[in-house]
């Protein structure tokens, strides 16, 4: 009965050995009913040999459950059923000529015998190897495009991360150059530590800090200026508490260089660092950054700080140069009063502010008696020594308020705002006794005495003028001097 | 349009409730992981309302759908409906992986079709044994589209009468979800009818 079947259906799939695909069919019981031309070339098993054969004795697998399981589904009439390449690559072996086995996509539909019950099932073929291939080397590519494309995204997110550094450095710049005009138009270390308090601020907002000031002597370290979260430090310690100052250059402690905590820190922050500013040599004063949180003081924050504490030194230098140039330029250089210039500049201010306020404004002028004999008998260097001193005695002997010059030669003046004539008499009869009690040394001998004659005026009875009470002082100091000097005498 | 009595619906729910039981044991089988179904669906439509619940129990996004249609005494289709993202899941379930980028080429297609083949196998198993109907299928194939094209019923006469069933599931622990949809063309309702009632007397006796 089966071969009369074979024969039967030999001739009605004869149409399979047309198609370019794998075709058998399969009995219910699994055997082959027919195997078309493309399976004899891919598999070299002859139709003749097989057909009638149990699909087992060629290809065992076939009976496992996964595949005889829904080839039974086949067999009673389901639905076609598809053995895909993915998940099933080889439903049988059929090698190419260079030995691999062909990948397979298989389809499995139930084909009716037509004269009686059940179903055959007609297994289809399809050599899907070069897809499948394709498919892979296109993942492959596909992968190392993906893999690029993420490359080249790390390398512009580096970039934009690269320039908004120098974005940063720039603005940085800015406010660096920007603090350093800012000191140099600064009259005073007070003003100067205030712009850099605000310049620090800028360049390092998310960081406290604090600015210091070393006293003239070098022993004291006193807070000027701060900022930030509660500054908990010291305001004042000593110039050896910190290792900063101790060897003139930055203390840094972080967390990838900790090192060892200045004395005078009390908080506990995370990271700090200490600044010496030093001008000219010298210790200037301090700067304090802190952080509670570690990681904030970055090798990038720390170039930033040398730059700015160089601008800083830089700025103070600048200051201090000014402050001695101003200082020279209005005061006498021998005895440290100020200069002629400066008391005209001084006298008028004071002489306007006087009328302003309606109030009077003492001057006394002073001349030292026989100074040229005084030159004569011990030479010129106990003369300026002579100046130096009385200089020295008016400076210890006016108000802060008062200001006293030397007006040329061994002439003196006394400049007394608010002072009428009554207390400007007295305060001249004073200073004019002063000076004769003075005992002046000069190569370890002691000077004759020095006494002084004194003229007396005061704005406005004097005059309305600088001038004009300059002239009325000058006229009682001619009336003194004529009058045989040591003497006050009043215009 | 035709109405079908409470007792017809409801013993149509329980036979695709046990298809659908079995299409998820077999899913099961194949991924090792729990398949939690939700209550099943079963009603009579027009195709434009049928079109209009399924938009909204879909959704707009596009659909990956594994269909397979068949014909004989009932006409229809059955589907495996994934949105699209969770066929990619599937995929990359059953392939171990590779799921570095989101598209289907067509080894994974292949796969995905075979997997809604023996799902869809599995129901139209159960409804074939107990209707105790014979159907011819087509070999299943794989569409990706919007609802309104995948369902194909465009083609269907407007004033016919269609029996959609629905029943949507998610795959445990994972981003799968999917529905499976089965659908009757009017030609084919009196023969479901019969069927449908010669299992309820069968029941009876």
């Amino acid at each position: 009965m089966m071969n009369e079947a074979v024969r039967h259906l030999t001739n009605n799939f004869e149409i399979l050995d047309r198609l370019p695909v794998g075709a058998m069919v399969l009995s219910s019981d699994f055997i082959v009913l027919f195997w078309n031309k493309c399976l004899e070339a891919w598999t070299n098993i002859p139709k003749t040999e097989i057909v009638g054969q149990h699909i087992e004795q060629y290809f065992p697998h076939i009976m496992q459950p996964k595949y005889a399981m829904r080839l039974k589904q086949i067999f009673a009439g389901g639905p076609p059923t598809i053995f895909s390449a993915q998940l099933h690559r080889h439903f049988i072996q059929a090698p190419l000529p260079n030995g691999a086995l062909r990948i397979l996509h298989t389809t499995v539909s139930p084909v009716p015998p037509g004269d009686r019950q059940g179903y055959y099932a007609l297994v289809v073929l399809q050599d899907v190897t070069d897809v499948t291939n394709q498919i892979q080397e296109y993942r492959v590519m596909r992968d190392r495009a993906l893999a690029e494309i993420e490359e080249r995204k790390q390398a512009e997110l580096a970039l934009s991360q690269k320039t908004q550094e120098l974005e940063q450095r720039n603005f940085e710049l800015t406010q660096l150059s920007k603090m350093s005009n800012l000191l140099q138009v600064c009259l005073t270390l007070e003003e100067a530590y205030k712009a850099i308090a605000a310049s620090v601020q800028i360049l390092f907002p998310d960081i406290s800090g604090a600015l210091f000031r070393i006293d003239e002597a070098g022993e004291f370290v006193e807070l000027v200026a701060n900022w930030g979260d509660l500054f908990a430090d010291l305001k004042s310690f000593m110039y050896s508490d910190c290792w900063a100052l101790r060897r003139s250059q930055a203390h840094w402690v972080t967390q990838i260089h900790p090192s060892l905590m200045c004395k005078h820190i009390h908080s506990q922050p995370a990271e700090y660092c200490c600044i010496p500013i030093i001008a000219q040599s010298q210790a200037l004063g301090l700067l304090y950054l802190h952080t509670p949180q570690p990681g904030k003081l970055t090798p990038d924050k720390q170039l930033l700080v040398g730059y700015l504490t160089e601008h800083i030194s830089l700025g103070l230098a600048n200051l201090k140069l000014r402050e001695t140039l101003h200082y020279q330029s209005i005061r006498d250089p021998l005895t440290g009063l100020f200069n002629r210039r400066y008391l005209e500049e001084f006298l008028n201010r004071e002489i306007h502010r006087a009328v302003r306020k309606k109030l009077p404004l003492g001057m006394l002028l002073l001349d030292v008696d026989h100074f040229k004999q005084l030159n004569d008998n011990f030479g010129h260097e106990a003369g300026d020594r002579v100046l130096r001193e009385l200089g020295q005695f008016l400076q210890k002997s006016i108000r802060s308020s008062d200001i006293a010059c030397r007006y040329g030669g061994e002439e003196f003046i006394l400049i007394l705002p608010e002072a009428n004539l009554e207390n400007s008499t007295q305060r001249a009869i004073q200073i004019q006794q002063g000076i004769r009690q003075l005992e002046i040394r000069h190569q370890g001998q002691v000077l004759n005495r020095i006494t002084t004659s004194v003229g007396v005026a005061c704005f406005p009875s004097h005059g309305a003028t600088a001038e004009e009470v300059i002239r009325a002082a000058d006229a009682a100091l001619y009336l003194a001097k004529k009058q045989g000097r040591d003497r006050v005498e009043v215009a | 349009m035709m109405k079908l009595t409470e007792n017809q619906l409801n013993t149509l729910q329980e036979v695709f409730n046990i298809g659908v039981g079995r299409s998820a044991g077999v899913l099961n089988e194949m991924i090792g992981l729990h398949i939690c179904l939700e209550i099943p669906w079963v009603k009579v439509l027009s195709p434009l309302e049928a079109k209009q619940e399924l938009g909204k129990r879909l959704g707009v996004n596009p659909l990956s759908t594994v269909r397979l249609t068949f014909s004989g005494t009932l006409t229809g289709n059955a589907q495996l409906v994934f949105p699209t993202d969770s066929a990619y899941e599937l995929v990359s379930l059953l392939t171990d992986g590779d799921l570095i980028s989101y598209d289907l080429d067509s080894l994974k297609i292949g796969a995905l079709t075979e997997v809604g083949n023996i799902v869809l196998s599995g129901i139209m198993g159960a409804m074939s044994n107990l209707l105790q109907q014979d159907f011819e299928y087509l070999i299943p194939n794989y569409l990706e589209d919007s609802v309104e094209h995948l369902l194909a019923i465009t083609d269907y006469d407007s004033k016919q009468t269609i029996l959609l069933a629905q029943n949507s599931f998610k795959i445990e622990n994972m981003p799968i979800k999917g529905n499976i949809i089965l659908l009757f063309k009017l030609g084919s309702f009196d023969n479901l009818l019969a069927a449908i009632s010669r299992l309820m007397d069968s029941d009876d006796e």
